[in-house]
């Protein structure tokens, strides 16, 4: 009597959990194509020898993915700038720049269905001005640039944790982004005609790492907060709004050509509609 | 006929009188000083100083030691004169690092006392001294006077032997109209100014934070010191012009915790700062708090050495006046820990074994006159360009010759490549005399002059002389994809090209020597 108990408990708890649950993941079909509206703006703040530099930069940016193949569990893209303008104002600069050269150039994206960045490199190459660093580097946008999914399905008010660190290939080297993110389903609504799982996140992340580019040797340590909503319409697997911001101090260092400390503190706000 | 001849002669005084101010007096340059600019005696100076024997020439280093020996080897061997018996102008850089003492205590009213974490809670500047004190805090707004525009934090407030707080910034920085809003980039905003006047003002210690209502992060940041941090490491330090000491006080950035102490929250500060900026009047005030501070740092001299050479003027009236001719002899050293089949050395054969060659060839052409020009010649090569204008600095500091008698300042850097015939002028707007001198004096030599760089103003060693009010014009063919590569070799330097820049040079500060009138400078910045 005792153990039929357990064994319909059991059945009972498994049957909830599962009862309305989504799997998320996404399904990008091959041969076909998304369209991302991607705006955000950082404020920036950088202090060298005393002097503090505060920098407003917003970048508008039109960028079509499109599904390539799909092998095991990597999905393969790739990526075309249809625009790209970034817009700099400080007390030094003020000025608005449009990476023509970047226009129409593929960039090959790999990932996995969970949202994990395996890869990100140029087909088509491009000159790389000082402009296209950090955040604005036309590559190192898509290592975030999709949610990661949690591998198990999720209930509509399911909360769950990602904690895996990313290791972003970015100016000749290597940063891990270490994040301690919570997420949680807000259930299901209509979002831009999508029927869309809406999910809210917060958290922290860490981020270190080096690299050396034209006899510059850098160093980055730091940490920052998160937090966001994005809409994931499960059903043809594919993002369809993302609301992020973030904060981030992190202190820069240069050594070999010239050496430099720079401590830097950003805050990013930045929306991505599908668009098309 | 008579009349006639009248007329002309008058109209050619008048002329005369106009164009006194550019006309050639004195002793000419002779053919042979102009023969020895040569293409044989370029490159032989240019292969050794762009060898990788010299490890690119890093500042400070064994290398850079070698070069400075080179040049002062050629100054010796054309009769070019020492300075006060030497050819080094010697200056030291340094780096700072964190000592071993910093602390901060808050002691309140009732005498309890709290004490904050280094990095969390506060941060030392980088041109904090090495003190301590136990002084009243007072609060001092943005810490800023500014008569002219009718703003003081300290007016009525006693500071002296007192630790000052004040917010990083000014009042109303978003306000275009302020005269401290963030892009005017007023130097009443800068960390240094805030410590400059809490000095002036007698203060003891001085504790900025970012104001609580427009900064994107509390957290004391100030200066990244690498012994704090996990993965900065220590050698990126930067190198600083180690001049004579300034007047220094304990001078820290601090964070949350620290307004928290001291305002009670955040909010409260942030409410005072909104009545400040609200009113443009400022709010200073004692607070209940007194601080033990103490701050300490080490620091480590590198010497460094420019070369100098001096040609003594001819004219009696006027060789206590020089014309400087200068360029960089550092560049910016080797990659470590590269691969042994990969090229790891900066050559800089054109940034900046070019402008040397032409520094070292200018003071050749100019030594082997019988007749020397009225005004006196200094030839500098500088070190600790490429680390900030520090050589050039270092002399404007601390000059071998008064500033005032210095008449003008004539820059190479990056002299020998891109088409033969081009040449960029540098400076041309701010000194249009030095300017227009040129241009003439290249109707002997046949160059394409440029005037499209001038954005490039601040980025060599003329500009430390242009911000002495000193006129200047800076000599470039302009930059390279092997800019600060390992590929700037010298094999790829035009050597007749780098000659006729030399040549233009030398016939253009022969001129400016010989000149009755000093040329100006219409703006320094």
């Amino acid at each position: 009597m005792k153990n039929l108990f357990y064994v319909y408990l059991i059945i009972l708890m498994v049957s909830l959990a599962f009862s309305g649950d989504i799997s998320l993941q996404y399904k990008l079909e091959p041969g076909s194509s998304y369209k991302y509206k991607v705006d955000s703006s950082v404020k920036m703040v950088q202090e060298m020898m005393g002097q503090e530099n505060v920098s407003d930069i917003k970048s508008d940016v039109l960028v079509t993915l499109t599904a390539d193949s799909l092998k095991d569990e990597t999905l393969f893209l790739h990526a075309v700038y249809e625009d790209f303008v970034i817009d700099v104002s400080s007390a030094r600069i003020d000025t608005t720049l449009s990476m023509q050269d970047l226009l129409n150039k593929r960039i090959k994206v790999e990932m996995t269905k969970w949202g994990n960045t395996l890869d990100v490199a140029t087909i088509d190459t491009f000159p790389k001005t000082q402009m296209m660093q950090g955040g604005s580097d036309p590559e190192q946008l898509f290592y975030r640039f999709f949610p990661k999914l949690p591998v198990e399905s999720v209930s509509q008010d399911g909360v769950w944790q990602i904690t895996d660190p990313d290791t972003i290939e970015t100016m000749g080297g290597k940063v891990v982004v270490t994040p301690d993110v919570e997420y949680t389903a807000m259930g299901t609504e209509t979002w831009n005609g999508h029927e869309c799982l809406k999910v809210k996140y917060v958290g922290d992340l860490t981020l270190e790492g080096e690299g050396s580019q034209q006899g510059f040797n850098f160093f980055m340590e730091g940490d920052g907060s998160v937090e966001g909503t994005y809409y994931f319409d499960a059903k043809q697997g594919v993002v369809v709004q993302i609301d992020n911001s973030s904060t981030q101090d992190v202190t820069i260092a240069i050594t070999g050509q010239q050496n430099l400390t720079i401590p830097q503190s950003q805050v990013v706000s930045s929306k991505t509609v599908l668009v098309e | 006929m008579k009349k006639g001849l009248l007329f002309l002669t008058l109209l050619f005084l008048v002329g005369f009188g106009c164009n006194v101010f550019y006309t050639q007096k004195g002793p000419q340059p002779s053919s042979q000083s102009f023969e020895t600019i040569n293409p044989v005696a370029a490159e032989k100076h240019l292969a050794f100083l762009a060898s990788d024997s010299l490890l690119g020439r890093d500042t400070p280093s064994p290398g850079l030691e070698l070069a400075a020996e080179y040049i002062a080897g050629r100054f010796a061997e054309y009769g070019v004169q020492p300075v006060n018996d030497s050819y080094f102008h010697n200056f030291n850089l340094s780096q700072v690092s964190l000592g071993d003492s910093n602390t901060l205590e808050l002691i309140d009213a009732s005498g309890k006392t709290k004490a904050f974490r280094i990095k969390r809670d506060y941060m030392p500047y980088g041109m904090t001294a090495n003190g301590k004190t136990l002084a009243p805090v007072v609060f001092a707004g943005y810490g800023i006077s500014a008569p002219e525009y009718d703003y003081d934090d300290y007016a009525g407030l006693d500071v002296k032997g007192k630790v000052v707080f004040v917010f990083k910034r000014g009042p109303q920085q978003e306000n275009p109209a302020s005269p401290f809003h963030l892009k005017k980039d007023s130097h009443y905003l800068q960390a240094k100014y805030k410590i400059d006047n809490a000095i002036e003002h007698g203060a003891a210690a001085v504790l900025i934070t970012s104001d609580p209502l427009h900064s994107i992060s509390l957290k004391p940041r100030g200066f990244a010191w690498p012994s704090l941090y996990k993965f900065i490491p220590d050698n990126a330090l930067p190198f600083t012009l180690a001049m004579e000491e300034d007047e220094k006080i304990p001078s820290i950035q601090v964070g949350k915790k620290v307004i928290q102490s001291l305002f009670g929250s955040v909010d409260e500060l942030k409410s005072i700062q909104k009545s400040i900026d609200s009113t443009m009047t400022p709010n200073s005030y004692p607070l209940d708090s007194r601080a033990l501070l103490q701050t300490s740092t080490d620091r480590q001299l590198f010497p460094t050495r420019n070369v100098v050479g001096l040609l003594k003027g001819s004219d009696p009236a006027v060789q206590d006046e020089v014309v400087v001719i200068g360029a960089h002899y550092d560049h910016v050293g080797f990659i470590r820990n590269a691969p042994a089949e990969q090229d790891s050395i900066y050559n800089g054969a054109d940034d900046n074994a070019s402008g040397t060659t032409g520094v070292l060839l200018a003071a050749h052409a100019f030594a082997h006159n019988e007749i020397k020009p009225g005004r006196s010649i200094l030839f500098i090569a500088f070190a600790g360009e490429e680390k900030g204008l520090y050589g050039s600095k270092a002399y404007t500091e601390t000059p071998l010759f008064p500033l005032e008698k210095t008449v003008a300042m004539f820059n190479m850097d990056m002299i020998g490549r891109n088409h033969p015939d081009s040449l960029t002028l540098i400076g041309y707007k701010r000194s249009p005399d030095l300017s227009k001198i040129v241009k003439k004096q290249n109707k002997k030599v046949g160059l394409t002059l440029a005037y499209d760089r001038e954005f490039y103003f601040g980025n060599s060693d003329h500009a430390s002389f242009a911000r002495k009010d000193i006129p200047v014009i800076f000599f470039c063919t302009k930059e390279t994809p092997d800019l600060h590569k390992v590929t700037d070799h010298a094999d790829k330097i035009d050597y007749h090209k780098l000659c006729r820049v030399v040549r233009l040079l030398y016939l253009s500060a022969w001129y400016t020597a010989n000149m009755d009138e000093r040329p100006v400078l219409t703006s320094k910045n």
